[in-house]
């Protein structure tokens, strides 16, 4: 208790100290450009903010976060003082004529090299099912306790880590990163792994049907969550035809959320039709060899027949899909 | 209870779900400028506003009757001719005022390209022993006599222009011949309707 308290302290003492440090904010017209100016200091090196700029017009509402804006603006804004944001108002309205216009400049940090984890419970479960040949047959598996990503891995989280956005539809940072191979998965993981000093990585198959079924707390619902699929999935029937931030559905009997839909995922094994077949009994990891990996989940593109708990897919280490992403696994130290 | 601590990660007790990872990774901060006056309205609806007033009074002034109306058409075409420059100076000496200016000097041509907002840049020739003095003091330009033209392109094209630094007294005159007929874009202009 003592423990939560100095927690709940520092937690305080932290955002008491940053809710100080944006601040001198002042606004110049450039030509029919407006320069925004702001200082943000005494934050934690090694923090980075998102900064949005909104402007209120004759005491009215702020409106924004203004979308012509270049500068200082956006994504991963370190400290420092003078910081411009420069509006370019012609590309957004059509004229900005007042004797009364303020700007509010807003910024979030985030400490995105971790991943919010859900803690999954070891037991026993009948993995498979008698849907499609390679789902059976249905054989008793059991998992030792683990953690799995409580969210798909994100645009955001993968930029911070590489620097880089390879998502087909790249204009949501809280949308699940996609059109990346298991190859360029592996990369992420071992520099998410070297940032962190923990031991992220992909799910093993029967880690990730464990978890998606609800572990030791399932209700054997179709779906992960759920028998309605639209409760709990983006999939062809209620999607317009993108990826979308992840935990906007319910979550299932664990509270992991978009295990069924939104993007396919990729798993650690290899894949094999007939693994069910003569897969251990114990924590199986796939085939030792093989040409293709476990991808599972389904995804916004698909039937609900492929976002089914069980439903098995793979492709090729080198495949990239606008509609196939990741999330992440640990071991329970 | 177990509790792990690393970063802002903490493994907390929850009541559905036995352990979880929490993450306080959100922080957020905000501040607000003073209010201020801001006029922004892009260059040739400005330069459109003040020619339409122009044309408004002299329209008014000159009480045209139905006997003038065959002349009326070609009147207007000339008055715009006429009053157009003056618009365009006026919205662009304007500008020039609220614009920040930013130089950059050439090596090879021992040029300074001056660059303004929403204008067409343009190079003035400085001597050597008077480069230093003009990059080092070029906040403190002044600038004027200033003609100034608008280009079908919807940017303004400084004609003519007096640079003077106050540091070391020297002068500079811009005089660009290449310049000096800019074609401007084409003006609708809506007139009160003639009593005819």
């Amino acid at each position: 208790m003592k423990y939560l308290l100095s927690l709940f302290l520092s937690s305080f003492i932290i955002y008491s100290c940053f809710a100080q440090n944006l601040g001198n904010i002042r606004a110049e017209q450039d030509g029919n450009q407006i320069i925004v100016k702001y200082d943000l200091l005494k934050v934690p090196t090694d923090y980075l903010f998102d900064i949005y700029l909104y402007v209120s017009i004759d005491g009215g509402e702020y409106e924004g976060p203004l979308r012509s804006v270049s500068g200082e603006v956006g994504m991963d804004i370190g400290p420092g003082i003078n910081k411009q944001i420069i509006w370019n108002v012609l590309e957004e309205r059509t004229s900005l004529i007042s004797k009364n216009i303020s700007f509010k400049v807003k910024g979030r940090a985030y400490d995105s090299k971790v991943i919010e984890m859900v803690f999954v419970e070891g037991g026993e479960f009948v993995m498979g099912s008698f849907n499609n040949y390679d789902e059976k047959p249905l054989h008793s598996v059991y998992m030792k306790d683990f953690f799995i990503g409580k969210f798909e891995v994100t645009q955001r989280q993968w930029k911070r880590i590489t620097g880089y956005n390879p998502s087909f539809f790249n204009y949501c940072d809280e949308c699940p990163v996609e059109n990346i191979s298991w190859k360029e998965v592996q990369k992420f993981i071992d520099e998410l792994n070297l940032q962190t000093g923990y031991f992220y990585r992909l799910p093993t198959e029967a880690e990730w049907e464990y978890a998606a079924r609800g572990g030791n707390k399932s209700n054997k619902f179709v779906f992960s969550g759920s028998d309605n699929p639209d409760l709990v999935a983006w999939f062809d029937e209620n999607n317009s035809q993108h990826t979308r931030k992840p935990g906007t559905k319910q979550s299932n009997e664990l509270g992991i959320f978009d295990m069924s839909g939104n993007v396919m995922e990729w798993c650690n094994d290899w894949y094999s039709k007939t693994y069910y077949h003569d897969a251990p009994y114990k924590n199986p990891e796939g085939p030792s060899a093989g040409s293709h990996r476990v991808i599972r989940g389904g995804s916004w593109n698909n039937t609900k027949k492929y976002i089914r708990c069980t439903n098995r897919s793979y492709s090729t280490m080198g495949s990239r899909y606008d509609d196939l992403g990741f999330r992440l696994a640990k071991d329970v130290e | 209870m177990f509790i792990q601590m690393n970063g802002f990660a903490q493994l907390i007790e929850a009541e559905s779900r036995p352990y979880q990872f929490r993450i306080d990774m959100m922080m957020e901060i905000e501040d607000v400028s003073m209010s201020g006056e801001f006029h922004v309205l892009p260059y040739k609806i400005q330069i459109s506003n003040i020619l339409e007033a122009k044309m408004a009074e002299w329209y008014n002034l000159n009480g045209f009757s139905s006997t003038d109306a065959d002349a009326i058409d070609g009147l207007i075409v000339k008055k715009i001719d006429e009053f157009l420059p003056d618009a365009i100076q006026l919205v662009g000496s304007e500008a020039l005022e609220k614009s920040e200016i930013r130089c950059f000097f050439i090596e090879e041509s021992l040029q300074f390209e001056i660059q303004i907002n929403d204008f067409k840049p343009f190079k003035i020739a400085i001597p050597l022993s008077e480069v230093e003095s003009f990059q080092n003091n070029f906040n403190t330009i002044e600038y004027s006599s200033q003609k100034i033209a608008y280009n079908d392109e919807n940017e303004f094209v400084v004609t003519y222009i007096h640079i003077y630094n106050p540091s070391n007294m020297k002068k500079y005159v811009f005089y660009n011949t290449e310049d000096e007929s800019v074609r401007a874009p084409s003006f609708s202009i809506s007139l009160p309707k003639a009593d005819l």
